[in-house]
C-alpha cells in the first residue's frame, strides 16, 4: 500500500511561513560596519588571524534577533530574508546601486537611507583590499578578454565567498565548539617545531581557538535573548517556549546535543553562522537525515509532531537567508536563491541502504512549508526501497520541483574516478544545484566557471575571431573546411585555448580568496584543516577540486550534426551557403526594435531584460529547475518571423528540420556526447592551487539564457541571441518522442566523466503520476533512467498556468506530453476543447 | 500545389484536399513550408518496429510492462502482427494486444498463444444494435470471445456510448455473457469522449456524432456497479 498525500502543518508553521511570504529583504549594515572596524584594528597581522578576529567581533556584535513563533533560533539579520555585506570580497556594485536595488527588477533588496550612510563609510576602508581587486590584478588581458567576450565568466566567486561546501554538522552535534577547541589544542601540542611550517599552523590554530570561543558566546547571547524575552512575555505558552530555547541555547552548539531538539538548534547555529562567516552560497547541510537520525532514535521524550514541526521550523529559518548580487548576476540567479541542498537516502559508507525515519520527515517538511528552500535531493541506488522512491514520486507530483534525484551507481564510480575513496564516496552528499562531493572533506569548488560551449563553436565558425577581434587561436576559415575532420580540429584548438584560460580565470580568483579571505569558523569543521594546520582556502581539505561547468552541449551537437549531414554528407547545401546564411542570422533581424514580441533585441533593451529576468527567477524558485518553454515564452521570443528574406528561408528549414538531441536517435545523440567530452577532457588536464584537479560539470544554473545574447546564429537553426539549451537537456521544444526517448538521449553522455555534476529537467501532467500505477511508472522511468547511467533528473510536474500558457503558444510546447483518455498525447496536436477539458481535469487531480 | 501530381490540392476547396483522389504519397507534405500538412504513418518491417522497441525496453523490465498492439484492427494484419509478437516474445517481453476479435479464426488461432494479455472489445450483445452501429453482426466476435479467452487472459472492454450501448440492461447483458467465458475477472468501461472529434476534421471528413453527450458520472458509477455486482472488477477508462 502506497501511501498518499501529506498531512497538514502546524499553526506555527503557517505562521512562520507567512512571515517568510510577506517579507521584505532589505540590506543591513551591521557586518559590513563590524568586518570594516575589525580590520581596522588589525592592520598588520597575518591574514588568517584578522580572519579570526573580523569573526569575533562580529559573532560578538551582531544584533540578536529573535522572532516572534520560532522554536529555532539564529538570524544572520534583523529583517526576515534580508542580507548582509561581505565588502572583503567586493563592494563597489553594492555602492552603485544605493539608490536603485529597491527597484531594480531582479530581485530588489531595500537599502534604507541610515543603512547606506553607513555602507559607504564602511566601503572608504576597502579599496584595493578585495578579493576581486587581488584576482584581476593576476589575471592576463587575453583572459579578461575571453570574460569580456561571454566564453566563460568566473563571476560567482568573483563578487562574493565561495561557499560551496558541506561541514562536519556531525562532528559539532556529538562534541560542540569546546569539542573542536580541544581537537585544535591537541593539534597545537603536536606540532613539531623544529619544522618551520609550524609558524603559519601556529597562527592558524590560534585563529580557530579566538573564533570558536567567539562562535560560543554568540549562542550565549541568545540564551540571554530568549530569557530578556521570556521575562516580558505575558501568554504562559509563549514564555516557556522561551525559556526553553534559552536552556538550549546555553547548551548548544557550545558542547553535544542530548536530544533531538538541541541537535536541530545546534544545526541551525551552524548553518546561519557558516553564512555570517562569509557571503559563499551553496551552502549544503547535506546529509541531514543521516547525522540528525541517531538523535531522534535515542531521544524518548519526544513525540513524533514535535519533532516533525522542529524540522519544519528548520525548513523554515533555511528561507531566512538570503544574498544580495550585482544588478547582473541578480539576473543569473534570480529569485533570492541561496541554493542550500539537503538530502535523503542513499547508501552507508559500507553499502548498506541508508534510508531512514528522518529521510521520510524532511519530504513531509518540504510538502509542508512549500517554500523555495531548501533545495531538496534523493539519492537513489539499486537497493532503495521502493517505498522512498514513492514517496519522493509523491512529493514531486505537488508541482514544487523537488527532490532532485540522483544515481549512486554514476556518482559514486565518477568520484572514486577522481581519486575518492569508495567509503568516501559513498558518503557523497550533493552541493549547491548538482554537484555531487564527499561532505566535510571536499573543497569543490563547484559552480566554478559557467563555460559558454556554443560560444566556442561560433568563434570556431569565425576562425578564431569574435567581430574583427582575434580572439582565440587562428584557424582555416570555415569555408575551406573540406569534411567535418577539419571542423574538429579547428574546435579543439579554439577549446583547448578557452579552457585554458579558464583554468587562469579560476586559479587567480582561488589563489586571492587564500591569500585575503581563508575562513576559520568553516574550515575547523572540514577535514584535514586541523591535522594539516591550514585553512580550507589553503589547502586544507583532503579532497580538492574546481568545477567548471559548460552549457550549450545540445545546441553545439545539433549544429555540427546539421552542419555535417547538409553539407559534407547529402551535400544539400555549401559550407559557403551555410556561413552566409549564419552571417545573415537567416536573413531575420538581430536587434530590430519591433514591439514587445522583438526576438532578439539589444541589451539595453529593459523590455526583454524584464521578461529574461521574470523568467530566470521562475527557474531558481524552483532550486535550478528551467523550464525552457516558459523561458522563451517569457522572453517572447519566437522563431519564426515575419518579415526575412527569400533564400535563407530554405537554408533555415533545412538546418532547423535537422533531427536533434532528444529523441534516441543514435547518430544525432553521439554528436552531443562527443562535444560533451571534448569540453570534459579538455578540463581535467588542470589542476588547482591547492592541489587538486579540474572535473567539468554540465548545467548552467540560468546562465544559458543570458550567454546566449552573445552567441550568433548556428548551424541548428537556432537564431542569434536566442537562449541556449540547458545543461544536458534537449534544445526546447526538441524532443518529441516522448520522455523514455530524452531520457534515453540524455543518458548517452557521458555523465560519469561529467564528475561536477549535470543537470536534466522533464515535465509532467500531475495525472500522469496519478494512483499507484502512476507512482509506479514514474518510479519505472527513473530507475530506468538510472540504469542508462544518467546522474540527475529533477521533474516539473505541469500546472494549470502551464497547459493555458501551451495553449497560446503551442510551438514553445511541443515537448509537453499529457495523458488524455488511457493514451498520451502531445498536449499542442489536441484539438482545443480537449485541451480544455485536460485543463479543466488537472484541478480535479488531487 | 504543384507537388501534387494528382490535382488533388485546391486552395478552394474547404479542407484543401480531395481525399478521393490523394494517394497517399506525401509530396505534398515534404514541401509544406510551415509544417501544416503532415503525413501519417509509414510502412516499416517488424525488424524496424523492434528497432524502436527495444529502446525503451529497460523502461519495460523495470516497469513490467511491456508492449501492446493497437489498431485498427490488428488481427487483419495477422501475419505482421504475429512475427511483431514472436519477436517481442524472444526479448522476453510482456505482450499484450487490443482486439475486436473481430477476424476468423485462423487468425486467432495463429496469433492469441503469443499474447499474454488481450483486451477484448464487445459492444453490444443485441445482434441488430451492433450491426447498425458497425455494420456488421456481432456473432463471430462472441464466437471468438470464447476462444480468446481459453488462449489467454483477457480483459473485457466496452466503448459505452449513449444511444448506443449505456444503459443498465446491456452493459448487464454483457457482464452476464462476460461470465460464460473463460476466467474473465476485469471489465473496462470506456466512456464516450470527443477527443477523436478532431481527427475528422483534419481528414475533411464529417463528424456525425456532433450532437451526442458524454456520459454523466452519476451514469458511469451505475453502470459500474452493475458490472460489480456480477462479480468483475470494473475500472472505468481502462
Amino acid at each position: 500500500m502506497i501511501e498518499k498525500g501529506f498531512s497538514k502543518p502546524t499553526a506555527r508553521v503557517e505562521k512562520l511561513k507567512r512571515m517568510i511570504l510577506d517579507a521584505t529583504p532589505y540590506v543591513e549594515s551591521e557586518r559590513a560596519v563590524l568586518v570594516t572596524e575589525s580590520y581596522k584594528e588589525t592592520e598588520g597581522l597575518p591574514p588568517i588571524m584578522r580572519r579570526a578576529k573580523a569573526d569575533e567581533k562580529i559573532f560578538n556584535n551582531l544584533p540578536v534577533t529573535i522572532r516572534d513563533d520560532e522554536l529555532i533560533v539564529g538570524a544572520i539579520t534583523k529583517h526576515p530574508r534580508s542580507t548582509e555585506i561581505c565588502p572583503e570580497f567586493s563592494y563597489d556594485w553594492v555602492e552603485k546601486e544605493f539608490d536603485t536595488m529597491a527597484t531594480r527588477m531582479a530581485d530588489p533588496f531595500v537599502i534604507p537611507k541610515e543603512t547606506a550612510k553607513e555602507l559607504h563609510e564602511a566601503f572608504k576602508y576597502w579599496p584595493g583590499k578585495t578579493t576581486s581587486e587581488l584576482a584581476s590584478s593576476y589575471m592576463s588581458p587575453e583572459t579578461k578578454d575571453c570574460q569580456a567576450a561571454g566564453v566563460f565568466t568566473v563571476g560567482n566567486y568573483f563578487y562574493g565567498g565561495v561557499g560551496h561546501v558541506c561541514v562536519d554538522y556531525g562532528k559539532i552535534l556529538e562534541k560542540g565548539f569546546r569539542g573542536v577547541i580541544a581537537e585544535v589544542v591537541d593539534a597545537m601540542m603536536k606540532m613539531d617545531l623544529s619544522d618551520p611550517s609550524y609558524i603559519k599552523k601556529q597562527q592558524f590554530y590560534n585563529a580557530l581557538i579566538i573564533t570558536y570561543n567567539a562562535a560560543i558566546n554568540f549562542a550565549h547571547r541568545y540564551a540571554d535573548e530568549a530569557r530578556r524575552l521570556a521575562a516580558s512575555e505575558t501568554n504562559a505558552t509563549r514564555k516557556a517556549e522561551l525559556l526553553q530555547i534559552a536552556v538550549n541555547c546555553d547548551r548548544v552548539p557550545e558542547n553535544g546535543a542530548r536530544n533531538f531538539y538541541e541537535a536541530c538548534q545546534s544545526f541551525w547555529f551552524i548553518q546561519s553562522m557558516m553564512q555570517i562567516e562569509s557571503s559563499g552560497h551553496s551552502i549544503s547541510p547535506g546529509r541531514f537525515d543521516q547525522y540528525m537520525y541517531p538523535y531522534l532514535a535515542a531521544d524518548k521524550n519526544i513525540s513524533k509532531e514535535f519533532a516533525q514541526e522542529l524540522v519544519d521550523c528548520i525548513w523554515i529559518k533555511l528561507n531566512d537567508v538570503n544574498k544580495t548580487r550585482d544588478e547582473v548576476s541578480a539576473q543569473a540567479f534570480a529569485g533570492y536563491a541561496v541554493f542550500q541542498n539537503i538530502g535523503a537516502g542513499g547508501q552507508t559508507p559500507d553499502g548498506l541502504d541508508a534510508t531512514n525515519e528522518v529521510s521520510y520527515m524532511m519530504m513531509d517538511a518540504c510538502a509542508h512549508t512549500k517554500l523555495p528552500a531548501p533545495s531538496f535531493s534523493i539519492r537513489v541506488w539499486q537497493g532503495t526501497p521502493d517505498e522512498f522512491l514513492y514517496r519522493a514520486c509523491e512529493l514531486a507530483r505537488i508541482g514544487l520541483g523537488v527532490p532532485a534525484m540522483y544515481n549512486d551507481e554514476v556518482i559514486i564510480p565518477a568520484l572514486e574516478n577522481r581519486g575518492v575513496s569508495l567509503e568516501d564516496a559513498r558518503e557523497y552528499c550533493i552541493i549547491g544545484c548538482v554537484e555531487p562531493q564527499c561532505p566535510h572533506k571536499t573543497e569543490g569548488w563547484h559552480d566554478a566557471a559557467f563555460f559558454n560551449v556554443a560560444k566556442v563553436l561560433d568563434i570556431t565558425i569565425h576562425g578564431g575571431k569574435v567581430g574583427d577581434k582575434q580572439l582565440g587561436p587562428v584557424v582555416p576559415d570555415m569555408c575551406e573546411w573540406k569534411s567535418i575532420d577539419e571542423f574538429y580540429d579547428a574546435f579543439k584548438k579554439e577549446m583547448a585555448y578557452f579552457v585554458q584560460h579558464l583554468a587562469e580565470a579560476d586559479n587567480c580568483v582561488d589563489l586571492a580568496h587564500a591569500e585575503r579571505c581563508p575562513l576559520p569558523f568553516q574550515s575547523a569543521m572540514v577535514d584535514d584543516c586541523i591535522k594539516r594546520g591550514k585553512s580550507v582556502q589553503e589547502g586544507g581539505a583532503i579532497y580538492n577540486f574546481t568545477g567548471p561547468q559548460a552549457f550549450g552541449i545540445a545546441d553545439s551537437g545539433d549544429s555540427i550534426y546539421a552542419m555535417d549531414k547538409h553539407v559534407f554528407k547529402d551535400k544539400d547545401i555549401t559550407i559557403a551557403q551555410l556561413k552566409e546564411a549564419l552571417d545573415a542570422n537567416y536573413g531575420r533581424p538581430v536587434g530590430a526594435k519591433t514591439g514587445a514580441e522583438d526576438p532578439c533585441s539589444s541589451t539595453a533593451d529593459a523590455l526583454t531584460e524584464q521578461k529574461i529576468y521574470e523568467a530566470v527567477k521562475k527557474v531558481l524558485g524552483n532550486s535550478c529547475n528551467i523550464d525552457m518553454s516558459d523561458l522563451q515564452k517569457m522572453c517572447g521570443v519566437k522563431d519564426t518571423c515575419a518579415s526575412c528574406s527569400g533564400d535563407y528561408e530554405n537554408i533555415y528549414r533545412l538546418m532547423d528540420n535537422t533531427e536533434c538531441f532528444g529523441n534516441d536517435i543514435d547518430e544525432v545523440d553521439m554528436v552531443s556526447r562527443k562535444i560533451a567530452r571534448i569540453y570534459c577532457e579538455e578540463v581535467q588536464k588542470y589542476t588547482n592551487p591547492r592541489g587538486g584537479q579540474f572535473q567539468a560539470g554540465v548545467y548552467p544554473v540560468s546562465a544559458n539564457v543570458l550567454f546566449g545574447k552573445d552567441v550568433g546564429a548556428l548551424p541548428d537553426g537556432r537564431l542569434a541571441k536566442l537562449p541556449l539549451a540547458d545543461g544536458v537537456s534537449p534544445r526546447q521544444g526538441k524532443d518529441v518522442k516522448g520522455p523514455t526517448a530524452a531520457l534515453n538521449s540524455v543518458a548517452k553522455l557521458d555523465h560519469f566523466l561529467a564528475s561536477n555534476g549535470t543537470l536534466l529537467n522533464q515535465k509532467f501532467l500531475p495525472s500522469a503520476l496519478a494512483g499507484d500505477t502512476g507512482l509506479q511508472n514514474f518510479a519505472s522511468v527513473v530507475r530506468s533512467y538510472f540504469d542508462h547511467k544518467g546522474m540527475h533528473v529533477q521533474f516539473n510536474v505541469v500546472d494549470r498556468e502551464t497547459l493555458l500558457a501551451a495553449q497560446k503558444d503551442p510551438d514553445k510546447y511541443k515537448d509537453l506530453v499529457v495523458r488524455v483518455a488511457g493514451y498520451s498525447a502531445q498536449f499542442v496536436v489536441l484539438a482545443k476543447e480537449v485541451q480544455d477539458d485536460i485543463i479543466s481535469r488537472t484541478e480535479q487531480t488531487f | 500545389m504543384k507537388a501534387c501530381k494528382q490535382g488533388a490540392i485546391n486552395p478552394n476547396n474547404k479542407g484543401f484536399i480531395n481525399r478521393d483522389l490523394c494517394i497517399g504519397c506525401g509530396e505534398c507534405a515534404n514541401v509544406c513550408p510551415t509544417g501544416a500538412l503532415v503525413l501519417k504513418g509509414s510502412g516499416m518491417t517488424v525488424q524496424q518496429v523492434m528497432l524502436e522497441l527495444r529502446k525503451d525496453a529497460t523502461t519495460y523490465r523495470r516497469s513490467g510492462g511491456g508492449i501492446t498492439i493497437s489498431g485498427g484492427e490488428p488481427l487483419v494484419q495477422s501475419d505482421f502482427t504475429l512475427e511483431l509478437l514472436r519477436a517481442s516474445k524472444e526479448q522476453g517481453w510482456n505482450t499484450a494486444i487490443e482486439t475486436t476479435a473481430y477476424a476468423d479464426e485462423q487468425a486467432i488461432e495463429k496469433v492469441l498463444p503469443y499474447v499474454d494479455l488481450a483486451l477484448m472489445d464487445i459492444k453490444s450483445m443485441n445482434p441488430e444494435v451492433h450491426k447498425k452501429y458497425t455494420g456488421v453482426s456481432n456473432e463471430l466476435i462472441l464466437k471468438n470471445a470464447v476462444r480468446v479467452s481459453q488462449i489467454t487472459k483477457t480483459v473485457i472492454r466496452v466503448p459505452t456510448i449513449p444511444g448506443v450501448n449505456a444503459t443498465e440492461e446491456d452493459i448487464l447483458a454483457i457482464s452476464r455473457f462476460a461470465k460464460t467465458l473463460h476466467n474473465i475477472k476485469t471489465i473496462h468501461l470506456l466512456p464516450y469522449h470527443t477527443y477523436g472529434e478532431n481527427k475528422y476534421e483534419l481528414l475533411g471528413r464529417d463528424y456525425l456524432m456532433k450532437d451526442v453527450k458524454t456520459l454523466t458520472p452519476e451514469k458511469i458509477q451505475a453502470l459500474k456497479t452493475v458490472v460489480e455486482e456480477q462479480g468483475f472488477e470494473c475500472i472505468i477508462g481502462g
